[in-house]
């Protein structure tokens, strides 16, 4: 499935193609709907509506109650088995699977017209796959090559690309037309996982995940409990978080 | 479909944006600013800041014992009417005087239970305060949570009044906390009127109070 193909290249460009057209169309009707605020907050630009379309509402909230429930009874017990190892320890970890992205976000910076940010990326890869031991320390950190969190996705954005609209994915969360597009291609990108097999990919994900959950601090929790309506609350969290690295 | 790349970094992001809209609540829960009129927004920012950590950090602290004290001091540090106002946006007009202080209330409960349970799991990070940028009586500061897993930017707005900068909204790693309720409140609010969302937030305060 990873392995590379000649056709891949070809469906990655219709891929983009067809979530260019869709963004766009979608995001001018948005344009015009945007709701305004009021009194003071009327000169505080910052506090313009971020929104989007959410046109598979009903099946998108189905996937988030799937996940949920992944979330609860299968991913988080694991994490919490896993906190019998120490913090250091699964910091480290958690370095090594960041690390693996650096090469993608590099070449997406350069697609995006940072060259200083490719170097960047490629930079910190070279530096903690070698100093680093597979990117267990995180020197490149230290040394002020500052994580980047780029992607296709976000390249896309900067050529004004809309999200087109929003998707909640089953096993892998919230995402958008442009940003699921952009991940395939990002995918296709990737020469360290041409190479592995589904099941290979899969297990690195799932144990990246675990890591994750395990440093985490029971906070989707404390915001899932406590929203009125939690798909709602973290639609609107993902979209800013994802308007914000585009911005940047 | 690759499910390594997307898997990995909706990982890796969503334990940040867990992690950064948690990491929210320490810092919203800002203490009093002393001599508050006289200071700047970002000195206004770091002196609660430095407050607060001080008061999680102190060896007698007891979470139940210091809730309510903490719980004034959020109150003091936060201007509750710009932030009702601002998550009602156009709504807050078409509402009564009545509507309007309940819905204040409301939401100050609300932001309160949601951020006061998660106290205690963050008083080791360091704050750095980075940025402020001061447009009129409106202002944003920007600090950095210096956190062992990587820096979490957290950014403050503050409206100024008569008697000193109010923080109004909390934006952790671009996710504000403002917009995050309005969002949230918008449909509840086209579809069950602001009755119905009032009544909904006094059931959800219930239910987390427990």
């Amino acid at each position: 499935m990873f392995k590379t193909n000649p056709h891949r290249q070809l469906l990655t460009a219709l891929l983009l193609a067809a979530g260019l057209c869709c963004s766009l169309a979608v995001r001018a009707a948005q344009d015009a709907t945007n709701a305004k605020d009021d009194d003071f907050f009327e000169s505080d630009d910052t506090a313009a509506e971020i929104s989007i379309a959410d046109p598979l509402e009903s099946v998108n909230r189905a996937s988030f109650a799937f996940n949920n429930q992944l979330y609860r009874h299968l991913l988080k017990p694991v994490a919490r088995g896993l906190r019998v190892l120490p913090v250091p320890v699964r910091t480290s970890l958690a370095h090594f699977f960041s690390n693996l992205n650096d090469p993608i976000s590099a070449i997406s910076a350069l697609l995006a017209g940072e060259p200083r940010n490719a170097a960047s990326e490629l930079g910190r890869f070279a530096l903690n796959s070698t100093v680093g031991i597979f990117g267990l320390l995180d020197p490149a950190s230290e040394l002020g090559l500052v994580e980047d969190d780029e992607d296709l996705g976000q390249t896309m954005a900067k050529y004004g690309v809309g999200h087109g609209f929003y998707l909640v994915l089953p096993f892998m969360g919230s995402s958008s037309l442009r940003d699921m597009v952009g991940k395939t291609a990002t995918n296709s990108l990737n020469p360290m996982f041409q190479n592995l097999e589904f099941g290979e990919v899969a297990g690195i994900t799932l144990a990246a995940t675990e890591v994750g959950l395990s440093l985490d601090k029971d906070t989707y929790e404390a915001f899932y409990d406590t929203a009125l309506d939690p798909y709602i609350f973290f639609r609107s969290a993902w979209v800013q978080n994802r308007e914000g690295k585009i911005r940047k | 479909m690759s499910l390594f790349s997307s898997l990995t970094r909706r990982c890796v992001q969503s334990r940040r944006l867990v992690l950064m809209v948690g990491l929210l609540l320490p810092l919203c829960c800002l203490s009093s600013l002393s001599r508050a009129e006289d200071a700047t927004p970002s000195a206004a920012v770091k002196l609660a800041v430095d407050k607060i950590i001080g008061i999680l950090r102190k060896p007698d602290f007891n979470f139940e014992r210091d809730r309510s004290s903490l719980s004034v001091e959020i109150r003091k540090a936060f201007d509750d009417v710009a932030m009702a106002q601002s998550v009602l946006s156009t709504n807050w007009k078409a509402i009564n005087a009545d509507q309007q202080s309940e819905f204040k209330e409301l939401l100050s409960q609300t932001i309160e239970s949601n951020y006061i349970g998660r106290l205690r799991a963050y008083t080791d990070e360091k704050v750095e305060v980075r940025h402020e940028e001061v447009k009129d009586s409106l202002a944003t500061v920007d600090t950095v949570i210096v956190a062992k897993n990587g820096d979490v930017p957290v950014n403050y707005k503050l409206r100024k009044r008569k008697d000193g900068w109010f923080i109004y909204d909390v934006v952790v790693e671009n996710v504000s906390m403002v917009s995050t309720y309005r969002d949230s409140y918008r449909p509840i609010v086209s579809k069950d009127g602001i009755d119905g969302l009032l009544k909904q937030m006094k059931a959800k305060i219930a239910e987390v109070k427990g």
